[in-house]
């Protein structure tokens, strides 16, 4: 008798939750989840954004559909735009916006966002930045190439890209014998580049190293000589098997480490999902841990392996406070950074 | 009594199972089709977004994602470049005359939809599917397209997003631009 009475209770609290259960799963039900992104279809965003939207949705309670829609432009800056004015604030909307949305709102500023007020949802890997430079260098390691006579002629798409920003605080700040060239239409075109001897070195995500240069890698084409983000990545190894340096160690005082924070924070924000400002704080909190859910799920594991995605996680608070103290940066060190890169 | 209630409790989980698994794999076998249609600040880019949404409520095995471009010419020189192209357009009759000979035999016409700025709209198709689709499942999803195109409902969904949205067969266009009809449109 006691186990009938057992599930009699059971059955009973089951009822007492059942709406608040059903609530959360029934606002999902047979909705459609818009995932805005900041890019064209085909590269790096929109791998990541389709791999990690197929498994997110498995997730979140009442296991909605998605469908994608990119919106290029201005570096990301029109998508943030449309995200943070235009987009519904209801929870069906997310975004995979640009990683240098903070460090454009305070190096740049009179931007249309405040990313304070964007609602992370998490971050899926880090876009730590490798620097590369070309086998015939003879560079193999940092050292090598502070005490290199003949510049290391970097390829970057612009001045706003980390392309740029990465060689121009190692000229800038670490003193080496740096030159960049500025237009390149993006990674594909410099990689092309180096191989047909025009630039000497590239600093890129190292997620895109691998996925698509792996080769180059390989081939001993490409040396790493440093890296950049917040924190080290063990398996990046320089020309002679060491560990590559963060950029952000050799900083000399404060100042300069809290300047190569605030350069280096857009690795740190990486491949990231949000949702606009003012959508409801109790769909976020689902958001956030359906994320955190997708970022441990063997089947979302097994085919970012197979696509050869790094997946580095973070969850929605740390992205949040990452973010609100890099825009947080003292004035004085904003000055410092922007002369640094000649904006 | 108790062996009722883990009898049903049994039916009710390998039910939920079942259902399940036949969510994943309606999911897994979508094949993802991009659409360029216009500015984001523009009417096309609403009637993409309606697309968009309606492939996913009323079409089956197919999913169209959205793409903000810069207009016809942009939407044009996408769908027929080599590499990372899309697989549909919305470009104005106007805008699909001034393609080239070699862009316009990489494509077909699919429908007329609308009216913007006092010219007809088209979608066009690639005609060469995505990698690793077969050419017989390519086809099958540009007839989906066309199908739901077609449907009511649809038509409701889109026009919510673009009140421009009238779907024709857009022949004479197609043959005044010089571009030929998709069999899946015939």
């Amino acid at each position: 008798m006691r186990p009938i009475k057992g599930l009699v209770a059971l059955a009973a609290v089951s009822a007492v939750l059942a709406p608040t259960v059903a609530g959360a799963a029934d606002y999902y039900k047979d909705k459609i989840v818009t995932a805005i992104l900041g890019a064209g279809p085909g590269g790096g965003y929109d791998l990541y954004a389709r791999t990690v939207m197929k498994h997110l949705v498995k997730h979140i309670p009442g296991k909605p559909q998605f469908i994608m829609q990119f919106m290029p432009g201005a570096g990301g800056q029109k998508a943030a735009a449309y995200v943070y004015n235009v987009a519904s604030k209801d929870g069906t909307k997310l975004a995979k916006l640009s990683n240098m949305l903070p460090a454009f709102q305070v190096l740049r500023g009179n931007v249309k966002y405040d990313v304070r007020e964007l609602n992370y949802i998490g971050r899926a890997a880090s876009m730590q930045y490798v620097t590369m430079v070309w086998h015939t260098t003879g560079v193999k390691s940092l050292e090598d190439a502070q005490k290199a006579k003949k510049p290391i002629i970097f390829g970057s798409s612009g001045k706003s890209q980390s392309n740029y920003i990465v060689p121009a605080v190692m000229a800038n700040m670490l003193g080496l014998n740096v030159k960049v060239i500025a237009g390149y239409p993006g990674t594909a075109a410099i990689n092309k580049a180096l191989e047909q001897g025009e630039v000497t070195g590239r600093a890129g995500a190292w997620s895109s190293w691998i996925s698509r240069a792996g080769r180059l890698i390989k081939e001993g084409k490409v040396v790493a000589i440093a890296q950049s983000g917040l924190e080290k990545a063990t398996d990046i190894k320089n020309g002679y098997g060491q560990q590559t340096p963060l950029l952000l160690d050799l900083a000399k005082n404060d100042d300069e480490r809290a300047i190569l924070k605030l350069l280096a924070a857009d690795a740190a924000i990486g491949r990231n999902f949000s949702a606009p400002p003012g959508t409801p704080k109790n769909r976020i909190k689902e958001l956030c841990r359906a994320f955190d859910a997708t970022m441990k799920d063997p089947a979302f594991l097994a085919e970012a392996k197979k696509r050869k995605l790094i997946i580095e996680p973070k969850t929605c608070e740390w992205l949040q406070e990452t973010a609100t103290a890099i825009v947080n940066t003292p004035a004085p060190l904003v000055k410092q950074a922007k002369a640094l890169l000649g904006w | 009594m108790l062996k009722k209630l883990v009898k049903f409790a049994s039916a009710l989980a390998v039910f939920a199972l079942v259902a399940t698994a036949g969510t994943n794999a309606s999911i897994a076998a979508d094949l993802e089709l991009v659409v360029g249609s216009g500015s984001t600040s523009g009417e096309l880019f609403g009637a993409g977004s309606g697309l968009s949404v309606a492939s996913v409520m009323h079409g089956k095995g197919i999913k169209i994602y959205n793409y903000g471009t810069k207009g016809d010419k942009d939407n044009i020189k996408r769908l027929t470049k080599k590499k990372r192209a899309i697989n549909l357009a919305l470009v104005s009759a106007k805008g699909l005359a001034k393609a080239n000979d070699k862009q316009k035999k990489a494509m077909s016409g699919l429908l007329a939809v609308g009216k913007s700025k006092g010219d007809t709209v088209l979608l066009i198709v690639r005609n060469k599917g995505p990698k690793g689709v077969s050419k017989a499942d390519y086809a099958s999803a540009v007839a989906e397209v066309v199908r739901v195109l077609k449907n009511p409902k649809s038509a409701a969904v889109i026009k919510g997003q673009w009140s421009g949205w009238s779907v024709s067969s857009g022949e004479a266009a197609f043959k005044a631009a010089g571009v030929k009809v998709h069999k899946a449109a015939m």
